[in-house]
């Protein structure tokens, strides 16, 4: 991969990846250091990236790392007070929408809401979501049933009504 | 208000700002550089000079001084690094020395290395590959003289306060020095901050710079993160580093003793040689039955009591949904347990070749659990809880719990996994027993694993 390459990926994938990345960890702004950072890494290891067959799925999962990794520091070391104190970011808030879809998200299982990501926003078939997540694909598909109907509920409580929602697969 | 199709468009009006792709490139060849070219060029001079040049410890200034006064007769000064220098002390990640990589770069300035001078030996550490956002590197370069030494640190001081900040491309760097004094006879502590063009953080390289003696301690670690994180992640470093630091002194005027040499593995010696594969090798006398009952405690018979600790015995494989986790490929391997009527507990210590590999295989082991929550008929119904993240034991740990119920009534029987993993080392420890399935039995067995291998977690923090 050349610099122009690499840039044409960059730029192609940046937003697509932090959205996934957000809607996994809840956390926008830390979803954007991991991608960032994660894409860092991905230049720094071009060629490793030149052989896998989903760039855009190393660097995802090289982000998503990144933050597990990081939460469990913060946690280990109690960051929690420090990030409360820090100062606001200067990226745009984002939308109310998007904000209400985290959120129920959040309240989901790990290993649903990653599902949910990667099928819906990330828009991977089951395989491939098995595949990144490393799980046999009739548990992901266990985990995207239960993880709609959970969600859809969660969507209802906040809207006040249940709206028929997505079928994706 | 959002409904599931919302999923499908989320990306779509997402607010990012992303730093520029050629400043991405620009910090993924310095991590690249960091990667590949980190390096030892130790021993190359230290067999001409085999010791240099004498001088002792003055008092006051001379912190800029570029020629020794005359040496004080009857003083060294040590030309060689020692073999067991723990340069990579305090660093909970996989990290390598690499002789044959050449010359370090790990300090930069404004473009520039300040440090001209060349050492008599040196030797360098960098992480491997760590997870999260560290990347780090430490030196320790020993100079002919402790004037030299100071120079060195000198010419880093002056290059800091020459430059506060410079531009690289669309990246401004602000360099900083802190108040940090590292416990040496000198040393500087700075940061350099990159900005993008907005003013928005792009990261920061922390620099600890320390001289003792004719030794001159380098450590450079990369973090993103605000200003209040920062200064979290200056003091992380400097107690990270307080064993190198701590060791410096074998580079004074006075030098402080060595350390006894590292004994033949027994209970709470130093570190173990690394193994082929890079990982270090378990010593034979490792605590891994630590706070089992005691052998005579077991009803009479050849199979039960005390197991081990044995390489010989099987290993342990986790097994739920009618999956198992085979052990996978490992650097060393160790077992034992305890075995009675209605009471068998099993533990096994392994050791992988870096960290990404066990942290993978305590992965596979609690997925497994989380991936089986229920199994089996209503009348004989396992439903298992996983622990995934256990914020205070080793540097992560989890487990699972497994219970039985008839038609939603407890049955006797609990199954209890603990995993473990500090550095590259991971402990897998079992127990089942007659224990009710009920919330607290529940909870007391898990806290139980968790109190009983307490010890051998603390073993190995020296591995």
């Amino acid at each position: 991969m050349d610099e122009r390459e690499f840039d044409d990926f960059y730029t192609a994938s940046f937003r697509r990846v932090t959205a996934q990345v957000y809607a996994m960890i809840g956390n926008r702004d830390e979803a954007e250091e991991c991608v960032q950072e994660a894409f860092v890494k991905a230049w720094a290891h071009r060629r490793q990236l030149d052989r896998a067959a989903h760039p855009e799925a190393w660097v995802r999962t090289t982000a998503y790392r990144l933050a597990v990794s990081r939460w469990r520091r913060v946690k280990r070391n109690g960051r929690f007070a420090d990030r409360a104190m820090a100062p606001p970011m200067e990226a745009p808030a984002p939308s109310e929408s998007h904000v209400a879809l985290v959120d129920a998200l959040g309240r989901l299982p790990e290993e649903q809401r990653r599902a949910l990501v990667l099928h819906h926003i990330a828009d991977l078939p089951v395989a491939e979501v098995a595949r990144e997540t490393g799980s046999p694909e009739g548990t992901v598909k266990a985990r995207l049933s239960r993880g709609r109907a959970a969600l859809a509920a969660l969507l209802d409580d906040t809207n006040g009504g249940l709206q028929e929602g997505a079928s994706h697969a | 208000m959002p409904d599931l199709n919302d999923l499908n468009r989320f990306d779509e009006g997402l607010p990012v700002t992303p730093m520029p792709a050629s400043e991405v490139r620009r910090r993924g060849d310095r991590l690249r550089r960091r990667n590949t070219t980190l390096a030892v060029v130790g021993g190359v001079l230290a067999a001409t000079v085999a010791v240099a040049t004498p001088l002792a410890v003055l008092g006051g200034g001379g912190s800029d001084s570029r020629l020794d006064p005359a040496p004080p007769p009857g003083l060294t000064w040590r030309s060689e690094v020692p073999p067991d220098f723990p340069l990579q002390g305090g660093w909970t990640f996989a990290s390598e020395i690499a002789p044959e990589l050449g010359r370090i770069t790990d300090l930069d300035v404004c473009g520039t290395n300040p440090l001209q001078l060349d050492g008599v030996d040196r030797i360098g550490a960098q992480y491997a590959d760590a997870p999260g956002s560290d990347q780090g590197t430490r030196s320790l370069t020993l100079y002919a003289s402790d004037g030299e030494a100071r120079s060195a640190l000198a010419d880093v001081r002056a290059a800091v306060e020459d430059c506060p900040s410079g531009r690289v491309g669309q990246v401004a760097h602000e360099y900083t020095v802190r108040d940090a004094p590292l416990g040496t006879e000198e040393s500087l502590v700075f940061t350099d901050e990159a900005l993008l063009e907005d003013g928005s953080p792009a990261g920061a390289t922390i620099y600890q710079v320390a001289r003792t003696g004719n030794a001159l301690f380098v450590e450079s670690g990369f973090w993103m993160g605000d200003e209040n994180v920062l200064a979290d992640e200056l003091e992380r470093m400097r107690t990270t580093a307080d064993e190198p630091l701590g060791r410096m002194c074998l580079f004074g005027a006075e030098p402080c003793e060595e350390l006894p040499p590292a004994d033949d593995g027994s209970t709470g010696g130093p570190a173990s040689d690394p193994g082929p594969l890079g990982g270090p090798m378990i010593p034979d006398a490792f605590p891994l039955n630590d706070a089992l009952p005691a052998d005579d405690s077991a009803e009479p018979g050849e199979e039960m009591g005390l197991l081990g600790p044995s390489r010989d015995l099987e290993p342990l494989e986790p097994a739920a949904c009618g999956r198992s986790v085979a052990l996978p490929e490992h650097v060393d391997r160790l077992s034992g347990g305890f075995r009675n009527v209605e009471d068998f507990r099993g533990r096994m210590l392994v050791t992988f070749a870096d960290v990404e590999q066990a942290d993978a295989y305590v992965d596979d082991v609690l997925e497994l659990y989380s991936d089986c929550p229920e199994t089996g008929p209503e009348d004989d119904r396992a439903l298992t809880q996983t622990i995934t993240d256990l914020g205070d034991t080793g540097d992560r740990a989890g487990g699972a719990v497994t219970f039985y119920q008839g038609f939603g009534e407890p049955k006797p029987g609990l199954a209890t996994v603990l995993v473990v993993r500090v550095g590259s080392a991971v402990l897998l420890a079992s127990s089942y027993n007659e224990g009710l399935g009920t919330p607290a039995g529940v909870q007391d067995a898990f806290t139980g694993i968790v109190a009983e291998n307490e010890g051998v977690v603390t073993a190995m923090q020296d591995l």
